[in-house]
């Protein structure tokens, strides 16, 4: 694949945004346009939660990936996703649904901590025990989580729903009020600490040698991630697939250099989930499919079709 | 687990349906079923079924029921046999000579029962008229005929006393039956949808694919703005909690939350959901004295 300038990359990306904007607000359920209502509280709210959601999930995939110097890390192999399933349905089964954010923003964090303090050892914190403590922590919560699911049946059409990813929710602004400042300042961070992401890629000795303070690095970037992956798990559910193939993809259009790198994936992600959204909510028409089921059917042939070309040009 | 069961039947106590004289019975579907001349043990594994046991007079002969059995309130004193998944020990340790369960909603299970050796009695009622029929047939099956007769009749009284009162009403208002927060509704081919017709009720949801449980959009019901919303479950967030709801014509009236068993379950109360759809709908068809 052709490698093109991030100016492009970024304006392609930005109009893209717009368009998918334009039309989620213009269509949906009731068709062209509709009640004041319908169009400003529901539809345009929902759209930009879900291109906030979007940029999150793909800058935490960015910074992640970077970090563990691996191209098939995503934003939920530190335990994130698995913390925040848990606490989102442990608010289900207890009736606390306007407390799923919450509970799910507490459990995500709650669960990288926890991988972060057991992969601590002297003071460092190798990558390798990281991943391990994630892999270990996230099966431990998915396995509690298939406990409770077999055990709490009669909440499970909620609880399938937010574990597939949904922007079905009544406090749309509300939510976008949290998950675009969380998103814009995981960003800023991220860019910020570029130069650290970079080095990184040279392994973390390197690194060290050409003056990064590597722990202190790791700690930042993983928290920014953690956090910005946690905002997005709890307004929208377990979204998969963005974080890992968008990075990938602004890889392969602007190259590896993280200053550049990392606004086109932000801006990617967007456009991505906010399309993923509109045709989950467009597809039946009345009806809501979950919208990561969305983004993992038609974001897993895409990708192989990038990676294809990728390799074709190598 | 299913070779521990196996063991105990082929061991512990036989398989007593075997030594039973046994006759054949037809099921609403036509198909041909092996019971026992005399039922004395009945398992429960869908709470429909349960329910219409009881009606059938026969509630005294059920052994065992699932956890969601809770109406009618003593079947929830009855021995558990599990959820939706059920425990197979737990039920061939009960010795049930019939198994009562439905197609739609347990078909692996009834695939399971019947490779234990057990006899699986489905009961899927597809509309109103199919309970009495189901409630009948309960009631050829154990014995109780009488009873059986009685309840079923007085259920078709009163489901026909509910059309005849609404057969000429002009208006048809429209009606948005929540049957979960996800949100999901009533939608053609539920039982809720049928109760709304059946009550002179207009059902705004329309779309055939909202019947197979997928999330309904919130859009389509503000946009189809219903006269009457009402809620048939106990989860947040109820329709008054989302957005736009200030602007429905239903937000001026009172907040409506109808019990789920009278309307979501295919069993004998949805008589009363009927009977309390339809004065909702149409006071004007009602007498003052039965309001």
């Amino acid at each position: 694949m052709k490698r093109i300038g991030s100016a492009p990359a970024l304006i392609a990306g930005v109009a893209a945004i717009a368009a998918v904007l334009a039309v989620s607000v213009a269509w949906g359920a009731s068709g062209w346009f509709a009640s004041e209502t319908i169009l400003w509280r529901l539809r345009l709210p929902r759209a930009l939660l879900a291109a906030a959601v979007g940029a999150a999930l793909a800058t935490a995939g960015a910074i992640f990936q970077g970090l563990f110097r691996n191209p098939l890390a995503d934003p939920f192999v530190v335990g994130v996703s698995g913390g925040a399933a848990l606490g989102a349905v442990t608010a289900i089964i207890l009736g606390l649904t306007a407390g799923i954010p919450v509970f799910a923003f507490v459990g995500g964090l709650g669960a990288v901590m926890l991988v972060y303090r057991l992969a601590r050892v002297r003071g460092r914190v190798p990558i390798a025990t990281l991943l391990l403590a994630g892999f270990a922590v996230g099966s431990l919560a998915s396995a509690t989580l298939s406990i409770l699911l077999m055990t709490h049946t009669r909440n499970f059409g909620d609880i399938m729903l937010w574990l597939m990813g949904s922007f079905v929710q009544t406090d749309a602004w509300g939510r976008l009020a949290v998950m675009a400042p969380a998103a814009l300042a995981a960003l800023a961070v991220a860019v910020a600490c570029s130069r650290d992401l970079n080095l990184f890629l040279l392994g973390e000795e390197s690194a060290r040698h050409l003056g990064v303070d590597v722990e202190r690095a790791k700690a930042i970037l993983l928290a920014t991630g953690a956090v910005a992956t946690a905002a997005a798990v709890s307004s929208a559910g377990i979204i998969g697939f963005v974080g890992l193939i968008v990075p990938n993809l602004a890889r392969a259009l602007v190259g590896p250099d993280h200053r550049r790198m990392l606004p086109v994936c932000a801006v990617l992600g967007a456009a991505l989930v906010a399309t993923a959204d509109f045709a989950a909510r467009s597809i039946l028409r009345g009806a809501e499919l979950p919208v990561g089921a969305i983004t993992a059917v038609a974001g897993a042939p895409f990708f192989l079709i990038v990676l294809k070309r990728k390799a074709a040009a190598a | 687990m299913k070779k521990l069961a196996i063991l105990i039947l082929a061991v512990g106590c036989g398989r007593p349906a075997d030594k039973a004289p046994v006759r054949v019975i037809r099921d609403l579907t036509g198909a041909t079923l092996e019971i026992p001349v005399k039922v004395e043990r009945i398992v429960s594994v869908v709470p429909s079924a349960t329910e219409l046991v009881f009606a059938a007079g026969a509630g005294d002969l059920v052994v065992g029921v699932t956890t969601f059995c809770e109406y009618p309130p003593e079947a929830a004193r009855i021995a558990k046999i599990g959820d939706m998944r059920v425990n197979y020990e737990a039920i061939v340790a009960l010795k049930p000579d019939l198994i009562v369960s439905a197609n739609n909603l347990a078909a692996r299970t009834n695939d399971q029962l019947r490779g234990l050796g057990l006899r699986v009695l489905c009961l899927d009622p597809q509309s109103l008229a199919d309970i009495g029929l189901s409630i009948r047939l309960l009631g050829e099956v154990t014995g109780r005929r009488e009873t059986a007769e009685r309840a079923a009749s007085d259920f078709d009284r009163r489901v026909s006393s509910v059309l005849e009162r609404v057969k000429n009403v002009k208006h048809r208002p429209t009606v948005y039956l929540e049957a979960s927060s996800t949100p999901h509704a009533a939608a053609p081919g539920m039982t809720g949808d049928e109760i709304i017709r059946l009550a002179g009720g207009t059902n705004v949801i329309t779309e055939t694919h909202a019947g197979k449980w997928i999330p309904i959009s919130w859009e389509l019901v503000l946009s189809r703005d219903p006269e009457f919303v009402i809620v048939a479950h106990d989860y947040t967030p109820f329709p008054w909690d989302r957005t736009g709801w200030s602007g429905l014509r239903a937000s001026k009236k009172e907040k409506l939350k109808f019990d789920k068993g009278e309307f979501m379950y295919p069993t004998p109360r949805l008589a009363a959901g009927l009977e309390r759809l339809a004065r909702l709908l149409h006071p004007e068809c009602f007498d003052e004295k039965d309001r």
